[in-house]
């Protein structure tokens, strides 16, 4: 526990010697990532116009891989009809699941304020829920072993630190990111099959796609922007897109199976 | 390739023999120092791809990812100066790192590091690492012991390290470093493996911080957690305690001891490795080395060390030797050609099948030597022969004679030796017997009360052993007690003991 108190008052020099570093392209990450110390600073997500739309997938996905979870009954159980690997999860509805959204050009040049909500990595049935997360630079995620076997969460960042801790027992770590970085692997040496991606960005423009592939980012300022979308097999994809004063602008990606 | 797999040793040799002479120049100048000393295994740029970087294992640390395995910092962090500071100074057992210390200067050690954590480790500098305060070691007592056990259990640490601690746990096969080069878990029942050192505070450091770029992850709160929910501990005694239990795994560490005495038996000797009488003898234990006196040559032996019992009666002679072996291969799979130079192996494919079967040899000369020279412990050599006893789960046990390694072993025909084994958790329990006088003159006639001298070897399939490529020790001795009749073995079981003090006590004087 005094590791985890002490985390950001330590890291709070890191980031802004980040920030004074410039970071490449990179926008300079919030000063105000301490949320357990008073008002975070940077701007609200105040703006009225929002990017929605869908991620498609035409033509046939591979077929995934079956997960043997032997060893570990209690997550082999959560699979009736067997464990298989996420790498393409395509929707009923034709859509692609998993594939992380953010704008990467046209946001002011500012801080953003980094949302206080935590948000949530689980591991449950051997595997990370979700399969693909997307968090704020400096916002909290929470690590959760809802299994009560052992799971070591090991991502394997290039931009920030890593780290890898063992979580032998039903529990929770809070841990952040500092820098941006699209995507950061998530690992678990116990289960090697047990992989995640987080997305980090410093601002709180990005989206997930889920069960009906569809996303919304919303709060922008009207402007013209980039949207990247990133899929772990597919890549990225970039669509621009003016969004005007207080308006929707729809947009679709594509993705092409083999 | 295969040709020339022969000069990685030498070269290593030499690399680290020019490192380690390049005349102290009290130059401060860490880059000048890092170029010297450091450039040929880390690399011009720091990133661990110094041109011998491909033939070591585990590969030299790369700067430039910024991860360093033995620190006293939170996971994921950067190590303090003083860290690595230290790790200079001291090296990495185990590994190609030399100890420093005493060949750089104590401004020499801190301008390299200066040097390399300013030049190549991202971050460096940016901020103050967490440090994880240890607090004093407290004295290890038995329920500590017990209660590290529980914790072993309930922390899951047998995943990996296996239930009795020697690297076979389930999850051992698939690991990975951070470059993705297999990685297997350190065996905790050998210290001299534990690379961030194996005292109890290396241990409880180790376990606290993680051993950073491998899957060593941190149990710091992991153990916090596990305190406040379910013992109602303090949670450094936990650590303390799970330190305590893993210390206590240490066994079968090698000793200055060079003498295996068989006890005398009038009667049945043991004809299992379950016999409650091997409890009863003294185990002795010899660490064996790569064989890198002819090519193939082999830098990176999967078994380190064997244990040995001895005992004998009027006509035979019985030897329990035990090594550790973190997968059973009970079948060769591959060919001659595989594998050659390949230092790093993947378990999870090799795993019980192959490439080669496990094996283990006990050589003895094929004769006891008259005066002080013995055959080439590696296999002999022409007109001083060596009498093996190899066996493998394979094909059993086999006699053959050795004339040296560039003659290879050959079968002798027909075999006087009997082999009984079990392999569980890791390890092999192997019970060798044999009459002391066979009447074959390719065998070695095993007297009483004279220095025999024996050696070993071992091969661990998995790793791709096979053939020259193995683990051997040099020369030790086995000693058969003498005895008296039987009658008078009570009397003399106290002398015995006289005897065996006052050999060992020499035996160790006579050593250097």
């Amino acid at each position: 526990m005094k590791l985890t108190r002490r985390f950001w008052i330590l890291a709070l020099p890191l980031v802004i010697a980040l920030a004074a570093c410039g970071g490449g392209a990179e926008e300079s990450p919030p000063s105000g990532t301490d949320s357990s110390s008073g008002e975070p600073a940077g701007a609200q997500p105040t703006g009225g116009s929002t990017i929605s739309g869908v991620v498609n997938f035409t033509g046939t996905a591979p077929e995934q891989d079956p997960i043997f979870m032997d060893a570990e009954p209690v997550c082999q159980e959560q699979y009736p009809d067997g464990a298989f690997t996420e790498t393409v999860v395509v929707n009923d509805n034709g859509t692609l699941q998993n594939v992380f959204l953010s704008v990467t050009e046209g946001l002011p040049d500012q801080e953003w304020a980094v949302s206080s909500d935590a948000v949530l990595l689980d591991q449950s049935g051997c595997s990370y829920i979700p399969h693909v997360l997307g968090v704020q630079t400096g916002q909290d995620i929470v690590i959760r072993n809802s299994d009560g076997i052992l799971h070591n969460i090991h991502p394997q960042p290039t931009n920030n630190r890593p780290f890898n801790l063992g979580q032998p027992v039903e529990m929770d770590t809070t841990r952040q990111f500092s820098s941006s970085e699209i995507m950061i692997p998530v690992e678990c040496d116990v289960h090697d099959w047990m992989l995640g991606y987080i997305g980090v960005v410093d601002h709180p423009f990005f989206a997930v796609t889920g069960s009906d592939g569809s996303f919304e980012i919303s709060g922008l300022p009207a402007g013209d922007y980039v949207v990247e979308a990133w899929h772990e097999l597919y890549g990225t994809q970039t669509i621009s897109v003016t969004v005007p004063d207080d308006g929707t602008e729809q947009i679709e990606f594509t993705y092409e199976g083999s | 390739m295969s040709r020339f797999v022969w000069a990685i040793p030498v070269g290593l040799v030499i690399t680290m023999a020019v490192a380690l002479s390049v005349s102290a120049q009290g130059d401060t100048d860490g880059a000048i120092i890092y170029q010297e000393r450091c450039a040929f295994c880390h690399g011009d740029q720091g990133d661990g791809n110094g041109p011998v970087a491909q033939y070591l294992n585990p590969r030299p640390r790369d700067f430039t990812g910024g991860q360093f395995k033995f620190r006293t910092t939170g996971s994921g962090e950067l190590p303090l100066r003083q860290d690595v500071i230290d790790i200079v100074k001291s090296g990495v057992r185990g590994t190609a790192m030399p100890r420093w210390e005493g060949v750089l200067s104590e401004a020499e050690v801190e301008a390299v590091v200066d040097y390399i954590t300013e030049t190549f480790v991202p971050f460096w500098g940016t901020y103050d690492p967490p440090v994880i305060e240890i607090p004093n070691a407290p004295r290890v007592t038995d329920s500590m012991i017990e209660q590290g056990e529980q914790l072993y259990q309930e922390l899951q640490c047998w995943k990996c390290h296996g239930d009795a601690g020697r690297a076979d746990g389930e999850s051992a096969p698939t690991l990975t470093d951070d470059s993705d080069h297999p990685i297997r878990p350190a065996d905790l029942t050998r210290p001299w493996r534990y690379k961030g050192g194996s005292d109890l505070v290396d241990i409880y450091t180790s376990l606290s911080t993680g051993l950073d770029g491998s899957p060593m992850p941190s149990f710091y709160e992991a153990i916090t957690e596990f305190v406040e929910s379910d013992l109602p501990e303090d949670e450094d005694d936990a650590r303390w305690a799970l330190a305590a239990y893993v210390e206590s795994l240490h066994v079968g560490v090698p000793t200055d001891k060079s003498v295996v005495v068989a006890e005398f038996v009038d009667g049945g000797l043991p004809s299992s490795v379950d016999d409650a009488a091997w409890a009863e003898v003294e185990p002795t234990s010899f660490y064996l080395t790569g064989q890198v006196i002819a090519g193939p040559r082999w830098q990176t032996p999967g078994v380190d060390a064997v244990t040995v019992r001895a005992l004998y009666n009027p006509t035979d002679v019985a030897m329990l030797v035990e090594w550790n072996d973190a997968t059973q291969d009970a079948t060769s799979g591959g060919t001659e050609e595989e594998q050659v130079g390949e230092t790093y192996v993947n378990l999870e494919t090799f795993q019980g099948d192959g490439p080669y079967s496990d094996r283990l040899a006990v050589q003895f000369p094929n004769s006891i030597p008259e005066g002080v020279e013995k055959p080439h412990f590696a296999w002999g050599q022409p007109g001083k022969p060596v009498n093996l006893w190899l066996w493998s789960p394979e094909d059993g046990v086999q006699e053959y004679t050795g004339t040296g390694l560039a003659d290879g072993i050959s079968p002798q025909e027909g075999s006087n030796v009997s082999a009984q084994w079990d392999y569980a958790d890791g390890h092999y329990r192997l019970l060798l017997s044999r009459p002391l006088n066979t009447g074959d003159p390719e065998d070695i006639e095993l007297r009483s009360g004279e220095f025999i001298p024996i050696a070993f070897q071992a091969w661990e399939g998995s790793n791709g052993e096979t053939g020259t490529r193995m683990a051997l020790s040099s020369w030790y001795s086995l000693v058969l007690e003498e005895t008296t009749s039987s009658s008078a073995l009570l009397y003399a079981g106290l002398a015995a003991v006289v005897v065996i003090a006052g050999e060992v006590v020499l035996m160790r004087r006579i050593r250097p």
